[in-house]
């Protein structure tokens, strides 16, 4: 394999990994906070597509525009899915909990091919028409690189998201509120914590990010009914790889799978990119199942707790 | 208060007869073979929600990747057959092996991660064997699927009618139930309810912990594998899509939550509630409203969770069960 | 019949158990006390397989025991009760038993039996039908002796089965542990309740941040100046010179 090809390959995978963390980050806040895996985030991100499909369709409103419009719908949509039907099962045990979110895809996902059809649609913007060429760098042995011009904004926006949002935990106020219920939820309730707002805003949050990766999406992939199904598994592996609560953690492993997709997709064909990714997530859970920043042993069934 | 139980005991028995013989003599005079047909399917689909339920529901690990093991099935003895000439009466058992040592291996990997990671774990597995069954060309034709031949003779396990195939999954449907009453009411089946409720206490009563759930998964992919074999022989063709598909999984999961996961009833009710349906929306509204029964299911799968999370036999045996409690009289 | 050398267990950097070394004889009823966050229940838990110990080793009756699971060192007959009730809480409290009896009996049946003996023997076979979710924390605590029981053990390791009990429950359960001391069985018993431990007690360990203080009988320890000083404080102890 020369320079550019190499380089090429590395680009994509970079770029497809930083869509990738974006909308992983949400799942992973989603499960550090709450605890709980939501097995319908996937259908989140299509829904954000479609979203920005028909008012691209319709209204001829450009998609990154529309991400003004997706996220506080999303926002809002979280919130209430919430209300409905996370909060009833807060406590109650794993196998409810995700079920629950189970059987939320399965509604979400028929209901979009009830009323959109499973046509595949897409949105093809004129001025991403053109790929980005950088290079030739002689001196480096490389020709032309190629770049996908939506795919490179779509990281872009994604980057910038993921840093913004990851200062915004670390330094705002309820950031950190966020992270010490993460942490230790009964002591948050201790401190005067709203934990059920906590958990609402978390899970909104979470819906909405998944939301904007969603419109930053629609201009790079086709959507139908089943693609969140699709990029749900991808988010798992994600999200474990990094360890699950963890912004960076999922932002590195995001760029990581996107990296291994893209390598193994050339060096084996398109069907087989799936099948090394997840080899690489299950031997994440069987050698570090924590990640790579999950904290230690918070993967393996509970332990006696000594008081004394 | 003993006459009083074995009064019920004697009583439960009976009824298990009466409802035995019904299913057992109904399908003959069922002459329509749509009907015949959902026989069929209720037994089979509720044969693997059965399976599905010994891990899941009795050892408490929930499995995503049933399906793949409902796939080693369908491919193991249809490929056993057409490349070796051997009976599928004979190859489904030797699916139903190779689905255990895959599953017990499977579970000596993860078994020891805690419960979201464990069905992470098998949804991955589960994926996995499905891209497998679509790449592995060689051996599964990989979407363009097996055709067996149809020479109905019992050597091929194929027939004519339907009727000696409504027979034989009738015959799988019980015999997974009978072992789920087993294994409920025997040594393992205590394990693996000590496990379920607290893991610390049940090691420290010297609960092998790790094999019996081991067992439980030989047992539970061994009878999942059989189910494959039985409707690759009933719909004599096989591809990813129809058996090694993680829907598969969801479905018998869909199944045994709602008529009651960890309970013998449990899987065959939700199959008799769900086949039907489906087959019901289909009749009337065919692909006129696509994904229709997806959304029912879905609702209905959500509904049960909320308001009854033992499933409708589960929370029936516990209303029941409270009942006799209080009019028990006092000790 | 147990012998305990060097055992250590850190959590991270910090020492929970620093180089515990002890024996318990046969017949011997040993108490274990100390305050919070001493490390006792970190030792049941060593001597019992659930954590690991970084050195030494522990013996039971001269087989050594340190690097076995739980459930092995069950079967050879150490059984330990949980400081916080761990019932099996969604079914009957016969069947919690019965589970417990199952290690040395293959039958289902008799199995039950020996549950049912144990049940009488500390006296909740009224309750045997009650789910164990729906127990009083007295009965909880009984339920996790008589589980205990029903493995045979040859040693029995409470972890404060007395913790939370009224005065007329801490009663019966002090004649529960005295009926079972007087039959012979070997008991390591974690309490905090003096009176109780005290006079159940052949001999005592002290333990303090993870290390053993004193040892030795009732009378001894409680005039010993290291564990007053544990207990109350240096202050106390100078007060008491005065």
């Amino acid at each position: 394999m020369d320079a550019t090809l190499f380089v090429q390959l590395l680009i994509a995978g970079v770029l497809l990994g930083g869509i990738y963390a974006l909308a992983s980050i949400g799942l992973t806040l989603i499960f550090g906070v709450m605890k709980i895996v939501n097995f319908a985030h996937g259908e989140f991100l299509m829904v954000a597509m479609y979203l920005s499909f028909w008012l691209y369709h319709y209204f001829k409103l450009d998609p990154y525009i529309s991400i003004l419009i997706v996220v506080p719908l999303l926002f809002l949509v979280g919130i209430l899915i919430y209300r409905l039907l996370i909060k009833p099962t807060i406590g109650a045990p794993v196998l409810t909990q995700i079920f629950v979110t189970v059987g939320l895809s399965m509604v979400i996902e028929n209901l979009a091919l009830l009323f959109w059809s499973a046509d595949f649609r897409t949105v093809s913007l004129e001025y991403l028409q053109n790929a980005i060429i950088l290079g030739p760098y002689p001196s480096l042995g490389m020709e032309e690189i190629i770049v996908n011009p939506a795919r490179l904004i779509a990281f872009c926006i994604a980057l910038f998201l993921a840093v913004a949002f990851y200062f915004f935990l670390k330094l705002s106020y309820t950031g950190k509120v966020i992270r010490a219920t993460s942490q230790d939820r009964f002591t948050a309730l201790l401190m005067g914590i709203n934990i059920d707002r906590i958990f609402k805003l978390t899970f909104a949050i979470g819906i909405m990010l998944v939301g904007v990766a969603g419109a930053l999406m629609i201009p790079i992939y086709t959507v139908h009914p089943f693609v969140g199904f699709e990029f749900v598994l991808v988010m798992f592996v994600v999200v474990v790889l990094g360890g699950m609560g963890s912004v960076v953690g999922a932002t590195v492993a995001g760029i990581f799978i996107g990296i291994i997709e893209v390598f193994s997709g050339f060096l084996l064909g398109p069907e087989s990119k799936e099948a090394i990714y997840f080899l690489v997530f299950i031997a994440a859970l069987v050698i570090k199942p924590s990640g790579l920043f999950g904290l230690e042993g918070e993967e393996e069934l509970e332990r006696i707790e000594a008081i004394d | 208060m003993k006459p009083l139980t074995e009064q019920l005991k004697t009583r439960q028995a009976a009824i298990l007869c009466i409802v035995l013989l019904i299913l057992v003599l109904s399908p003959l005079f069922v002459k329509n073979d749509f009907y015949l047909d959902g026989f069929i399917l209720i037994f089979l689909w509720g044969a693997f929600s059965g399976a599905w339920n010994i891990i899941s529901g009795y050892a408490g690990m929930v499995s995503l990747c049933h399906n793949a093991f409902f796939a080693i099935g369908a491919y193991t003895s249809t490929l056993l057959f057409l490349r070796l000439g051997i009976t599928p009466w004979l190859g489904m058992f030797a699916g139903g092996i190779l689905a255990s040592a895959v599953g017990v291996i499977l579970g000596l990997v993860c078994f020891r991660l805690r419960s979201h990671y464990f069905v992470l774990a098998t949804l991955a597995f589960g994926q996995v064997s499905h891209i497998v069954s679509l790449n592995w060309r060689s051996l599964t034709e990989g979407a363009e699927g097996i055709a067996l031949p149809i020479e109905p003779n019992l050597y091929n396990m194929t027939f004519a009618g339907k009727l000696p195939y409504v027979y034989i999954a009738l015959f799988l449907f019980v015999a997974v139930m009978a072992v789920s009453y087993v294994i409920e009411h025997s040594r393992l089946g205590y394990y693996l309810t000590a496990f379920r409720e607290n893991e610390d206490a049940a090691r420290a009563l010297g609960v092998k912990t790790g094999r019996v759930r081991l067992v439980a998964m030989a047992i539970s992919c061994f009878l999942a594998a059989i189910t494959g074999s039985l409707y690759a022989q009933y719909v004599v063709y096989i591809d990813p899509s129809s058996v090694a598909r993680l829907q598969l999984s969801v479905q018998v999961a869909l199944f045994t939550i709602v008529g009651g996961l960890g309970t013998v009833l449990g899987p065959a009710i939700g199959a008799m509630i769900f086949i039907p349906i489906t087959i019901f929306l289909r009749a009337n509204l065919g692909t006129a409203v696509p994904g229709l029964h997806m959304i029912i299911y879905g609702l209905i799968l959500i509904l049960v969770l909320l308001y009854m999370p033992k499933g409708i036999y589960g929370t029936l045996r516990e209303k029941i069960g409270r009942i006799r409690a209080t009019s028990k009289p006092e000790n | 019949m147990l012998a305990v050398r060097n055992i250590s267990k850190f959590f991270g950097g910090n020492p929970v158990l620093q180089d515990i070394t002890f024996n318990i004889d046969k017949g011997e009823v040993v108490g274990l006390i100390g305050p919070n966050g001493s490390g006792k229940t970190t030792l049941f838990n060593v001597i019992t397989g659930f954590y690991r110990s970084k050195t030494g080793h522990t013996k039971f009756n001269d087989r050594d025991i340190t690097q076995m699971t739980p459930e092995a060192i069950c079967k050879l007959g150490v059984c330990r009760t949980f400081q916080i009730t761990k019932p099996f809480s969604n079914i009957p409290v016969l069947k919690n038993v019965t589970i417990g009896a199952l290690i040395r009996e293959k039958s289902l049946r008799k199995a039950e039996k020996r549950a049912e003996e144990v049940l009488e023997f500390v006296g909740m076979q009224g309750k045997k039908d009650v789910l164990g979710k729906n127990l009083t924390i007295a009965d909880r605590k009984r339920l996790e002796i008589a589980r205990g029981l029903a493995t045979s053990p040859k040693l029995f390791l409470l972890d404060e089965v007395m913790a939370g009990l009224t005065p007329i429950e801490l009663q019966g359960m002090m004649d529960l542990l005295r009926n079972l001391a007087d039959k012979g069985m070997t008991l390591f018993v974690i309490e905090h309740i003096m009176t109780a431990i005290m006079n159940l007690s052949h001999r005592i360990i002290v333990l303090d941040h993870g290390e053993i203080i004193a040892q030795g009988e009732p009378e001894e320890i409680s005039c010993d100046p290291n564990c007053i000083k544990a207990y109350l404080g240096e202050d106390y102890l100078n007060a008491q010179d005065q």
